[in-house]
């Protein structure tokens, strides 16, 4: 399952000149494309302003969780900082798919391997996430997802594999519908269809319900 | 149920005597509010908002937001989210509606029933998107929620912020909702608190009302929605429990 750095680099690059380099005007420095989901919840009343309607749940697994985590602004703080001042570094150059922990970019896939994500730290994990790699503890939030008939889950930008008590990092899996994606994305216009590169994976966001969700259609 | 007479002894510096209220049953202010609301043609409001949100660990977050609402009835409607999880500004012109995610400047844009009633309920059960605090928008906000009250209580005159409201509780099949009506020769609604009672940990919703305006000038290109330089137009996609 281990990639090669050098053949995912080129296919990143493959890929940025099939996206046309003009990133949209709108994609400021500093918006999220995803409210990373840093804490895992399951009931929020966030659209829930109606005194008629039922209390009907969002029983859609891949949903589930969208409406509700993001406490990472309140505890996760020290985290952003260090993401922000890193994120220009990667966005701008995009050749750096080594795993280099000096500059992290809030999570997700570079290429030779995955970064531990910021949050990560608290179970423990100190180092990058590579392909194939087994963790024996899940990550600290996140969500549940599934494609056809397989069930994976889904924390900023790795996704895991449950299998025999562990949980094996896996490239991610086309058409995978996920609320949130890494920071540090880059946003391009392909023929007037928005698409997010996350370092060489392709989410396209789509609204599902009140909920802008991305979806997983290259990698 | 008892009909209740509303006291106003203890409050040294608020009038004596209600002129609004006279002996009336809550629900039959409700009906009243309702009425009022019912009864115009256009209106703006402001809506602070908070909500909770319970963690798998059990404990409590709250959240806030705050939401301009535009209504020129029949047929138009402008909803400009702004909060902690959700930044989106809902237009409806009386034939598409579009929501505007207005962070990421990306907008899905469908087409929509005719009437403001018809197209909150429309795109609710076509799309799954709600527009928070709706019920208060539609032609009469009463029709909905009153059915639902199984028990009425006056609370007393309360303060919201600063300015001593009309404070009822109603419980309701599923949620419990607290209201608080302002003292005032045409009785608008100041505060709202949702419980929803069933739900796990019992997670509360409050929006506190402002600048209510029942004379708004509101251009119709306030309701249309125009691409903003540099936006991105996105797609639906079918949530999966439909």
């Amino acid at each position: 399952m281990k990639f090669s750095s050098r053949k995912t680099f080129v296919s990143s690059l493959l890929v940025l000149l099939t996206l046309g380099t003009f990133p949209l005007a709108i994609y400021a420095r500093g918006d999220r494309a995803g409210s990373s989901s840093r804490v895992n919840s399951s009931v929020s009343t966030q659209n829930r302003g109606n005194i008629s309607s039922p209390s009907r749940n969002n029983a859609n697994v891949n949903r589930a969780n969208v409406n509700n985590a993001n406490v990472n602004r309140t505890n996760v703080n020290n985290a952003n900082v260090n993401r922000n001042n890193n994120v220009n570094v990667n966005r701008n150059t995009n050749v750096n798919i080594n795993n280099n922990n000096n500059s992290w970019r809030g999570g997700g896939w570079n290429g030779g391997g995955y970064v531990t994500p910021p949050g990560w730290g608290l179970v423990g994990f100190a180092t990058g996430l590579v392909v194939g790699a087994a963790l024996s503890t899940p990550p600290p939030y996140s969500v549940p997802v599934i494609v056809g008939s397989n069930n994976f889950i889904y924390s900023d930008g790795v996704f895991l594999q449950p299998s025999g008590g562990q949980y094996i990092v896996v490239r991610p899996p086309i058409g995978a519908v996920v609320p949130s994606i890494p920071d540090g994305c880059t946003a391009k216009d392909n023929s007037g269809v928005v698409l997010y590169d996350c370092s060489g994976v392709i989410y396209q966001p789509f609204y599902q319900g009140n909920d802008l969700v991305y979806k997983v259609i290259r990698v | 149920m008892a009909t209740l007479e509303i006291p106003l002894e203890g409050f040294t510096q608020t009038p004596t005597t209600s002129t609004v209220f006279p002996k009336e049953q809550p629900e039959a202010i409700l009906k009243k509010v309702c009425n009022i609301l019912s009864a115009k043609n256009s209106f703006t409001v402001d809506v602070d908002i908070t909500y909770d949100n319970l963690l798998d660990s059990g404990e409590k977050i709250q959240y806030s937001a705050y939401q301009k609402l535009s209504v020129k009835r029949p047929n138009q409607l402008k909803a400009d989210y702004s909060g902690d999880e959700r930044n989106t500004t809902l237009f409806f012109d009386g034939k598409t509606f579009t929501i505007l995610a207005k962070k990421l400047n990306l907008y899905a844009t469908g087409p929509a029933p005719a009437s403001i009633d018809a197209a909150i309920a429309g795109i609710d059960e076509k799309y799954n998107i709600t527009i928070p605090l709706s019920d208060l928008l539609v032609t009469d906000p009463c029709k909905k929620i009153i059915p639902n009250i199984k028990n009425s209580i006056y609370v007393g005159f309360n303060m919201v912020g600063r300015v001593p409201s009309y404070h009822f509780l109603f419980a309701g099949k599923e949620n419990d909702f607290q209201l608080w009506i302002s003292d005032d020769p045409e009785p608008v609604l100041q505060k709202v608190v949702i419980n929803f009672r069933d739900m796990v940990g019992a997670p509360q919703y409050t929006a506190v009302f402002s600048n209510w305006n029942f004379n708004p000038q509101i251009p119709d290109s306030t309701f249309k929605f125009i691409p903003p330089v540099g936006s991105g137009k996105i797609e639906f996609l079918p949530s999966e429990t439909k």
